[in-house]
């Protein structure tokens, strides 16, 4: 959330206004003669706290406000204001009320809350559930808004919110919901299933989650990140509807992929560097993504050995395009070939590498067979930091794959700064991949 | 005028005619961007080109330029870079025409853009900072202006 200053004193504009377009000559007010329907959209981007005070510019600004289908609430628009952070809070949620109770009945496409729970000392998890009773029943307004889209998140620095899951229980319209430093608690999932019949999209950071089950039936993209799976029992993961999966939660034991059927892309990352994840639980996790079609997988554990030919890659019969980091590459590309070598349909390959993956062993391995068929890999990209292009071992890499029959007219290789000033002369050619 | 199906190698492609008369032949994957020339398409009423009697030839360059860099559907970050020097301009009213030759042509992603740049000039600036910005002319009286002040005094200052 945006952190405009108090707006009623010269202060400078926030960061993303660090452009002033020069001042309109004299006659012309192009804001005005936007359609109503425009100039409310661009003011549904305002924090809202903001977008009330638009209502003083102009008789046709008066109750523009109270139209708009978007609300932007940020406790942080109040850290300029007097008074201790609590103080601070109590002025917030006034406000706030007033501005909900205000508004017109308006259905809601999108409903952004960023909230404070103060990290006392004294604390226990009821005096977070108590503070967080305001956010269930903004939330709740919302959903009965029938808002689409909501975000929610805890400001930084302070404690987690604590919502009530109940909020979710009631048929509602949400598609999409992403949440920030919130618990989850258990019966989350549940309260999602009954409530939140249309819910397709959940995006997850720092959500500790007490389920033991994720389970969804009409999710088609989940995303977890940072700390989700806090507890040391395995969690479960079923969600038979899920098209496109994201794991970056960084814990020691993924959890475990029960049932994801529909599952067609998976951008995971495995491990953590603090403590080892046991090969099995590597290899059963990639069971349960073994039917996708897109993987990008990444490596973060500490070294890891695999011993005597276990076989901790499934068989990936329908991926066709598949990235990889440099961790791949160590110990002779060891990790790169039984990628290869179970990946029988591959058509894309992508290697990210941005550190030199012999001083910074991983995966490590031995193969009694280095050979590999992909009849369809038709492109090879290998991105990598600049003056890499001339390596030894990128050059072994070239060699590698250009016996096994990769073309070498096939095989790209960027370097990450071009890749990011690149600019595209002709989209189609980019569109016939 | 190319039309898809028919077996050529070359993909298809739709005329869009500028306010000025300015032609510009554009494939129609990256027309299409544009809902309202989406719709044109699958009407089938887009032979001879079609006329853009709001957007002029300087605009619509703009706007294809969008439009090609989106369809091209490259990494995020890239995107993003992009949006954010598509809306670095100078003057307010090449940004007011893009806002509404992306409501026109109904092209959302453009929309947003250009409606957040505008929401951007509002940001952390006072009443009086605003109008003057947008050349809104203050049409209240002055107790008019007070009353709502007193009446919103909640979401002012204290």
């Amino acid at each position: 959330m945006k952190c405009p200053c108090d707006p009623d004193s010269m202060a400078e504009a926030s960061g993303d206004a660090r452009m002033v377009p020069a001042r309109a000559p004299s006659e012309a007010c192009r804001i005005n003669a936007l359609p109503s329907h425009v100039l409310t959209r661009a003011i549904s981007f305002l924090d809202a706290r903001q977008l009330v005070r638009t209502c003083v510019l102009s008789l046709q600004w008066r109750d523009l406000w109270r139209s708009v289908p978007r609300i932007n609430a940020s406790r942080e628009e109040f850290d300029g204001m007097p008074g201790t952070w609590v103080e601070q809070n109590v002025l917030f949620k006034k406000f706030f009320n007033r501005f909900l109770m205000l508004r017109n009945p308006t259905p809601l496409d999108e409903f952004n809350l960023c909230y404070g729970v103060r990290d006392s000392e004294d604390s226990t998890d009821r005096d977070y559930v108590a503070e967080s009773e305001d956010a269930n029943l903004w939330i709740g307004h919302a959903l009965h808004c029938n808002a689409r889209s909501v975000k929610v998140s805890a400001t930084e620095w302070e404690a987690k919110l604590h919502p009530d899951p109940v909020v979710f229980a009631s048929k509602c319209f949400l598609t999409s919901l992403e949440l920030t430093r919130v618990v989850l608690f258990a019966g989350f999932f549940k309260n999602l299933q009954m409530g939140c019949t249309l819910l397709e999209r959940l995006k997850l950071y720092d959500c500790p989650i007490c389920d033991a089950e994720v389970s969804s039936q009409t999710l088609k993209l989940f995303t977890v990140d940072t700390g989700c799976f806090p507890h040391r029992e395995q969690a479960s993961i079923s969600i038979p509807s899920l098209v496109d999966f994201g794991y970056f939660s960084g814990e020691r034991i993924p959890p475990l992929l029960t049932n994801l059927g529909s599952l067609e892309t998976a951008t995971v990352s495995i491990g953590t560097y603090a403590y080892d994840t046991p090969l099995s639980d590597i290899c059963q996790f990639l069971r349960g993504l073994s039917n996708v079609t897109h993987l990008d997988l990444s490596y973060e554990g500490p070294k890891l050995e695999v011993q005597a030919n276990f076989q901790w890659c499934p068989k990936f019969n329908n991926l066709t395009t598949l990235t990889l980091g440099e961790w791949c590459l160590c110990a002779d590309f060891y990790a790169l070939i039984v990628f290869l070598q179970n990946s029988p349909n591959l058509m894309k390959l992508i290697l990210e590498i941005r550190k030199n993956p012999e001083t910074h062993e991983k995966f490590i391995g031995e193969l009694e067979e280095r050979y590999f068929t992909c009849e369809h890999l038709k492109i090879v990209e290998i991105i990598c930091p600049e003056n890499w292009e001339d390596d030894p071992m990128l050059n072994d890499l070239v060699k590698f794959l250009v016996g096994n029959g990769i073309s070498s007219d096939h095989i790209e290789i960027k370097n990450w700064r071009d890749l990011y000033s690149q600019q595209y002369n002709h989209p189609l050619e980019l569109l016939q991949i | 005028m190319a039309s898809a199906g028919s077996g050529d190698e070359k993909a298809a492609t739709v005329t869009l005619i500028s306010s000025d008369n300015e032609h510009f032949e554009v494939p129609e994957a990256v027309a299409t961007l544009s809902q309202t020339i989406r719709h044109m398409i699958e009407d089938g009423c887009t032979d001879g080109g079609v006329p853009l009697p709001n957007v002029t030839g300087r605009i619509l360059a703009k706007v294809l330029e969008y439009c090609n860099k989106h369809a091209a559907a490259s990494d995020k970050d890239e995107l993003e870079k992009f949006d954010k020097a598509f809306v670095d301009i100078d003057d307010q009213a090449t940004l007011f025409d893009l806002v509404m030759a992306a409501n026109y042509l109904d092209i959302r992603g453009m929309l947003d853009l250009t409606c957040q740049t505008i929401a951007d000039m509002i940001k952390g600036k006072s009443v009086e900072e605003i109008r003057e910005t947008f050349n809104i002319k203050n049409d209240f009286t002055p107790e008019e202006e007070a009353e709502i002040r007193r009446e919103n005094q909640w979401a002012f200052d204290d």
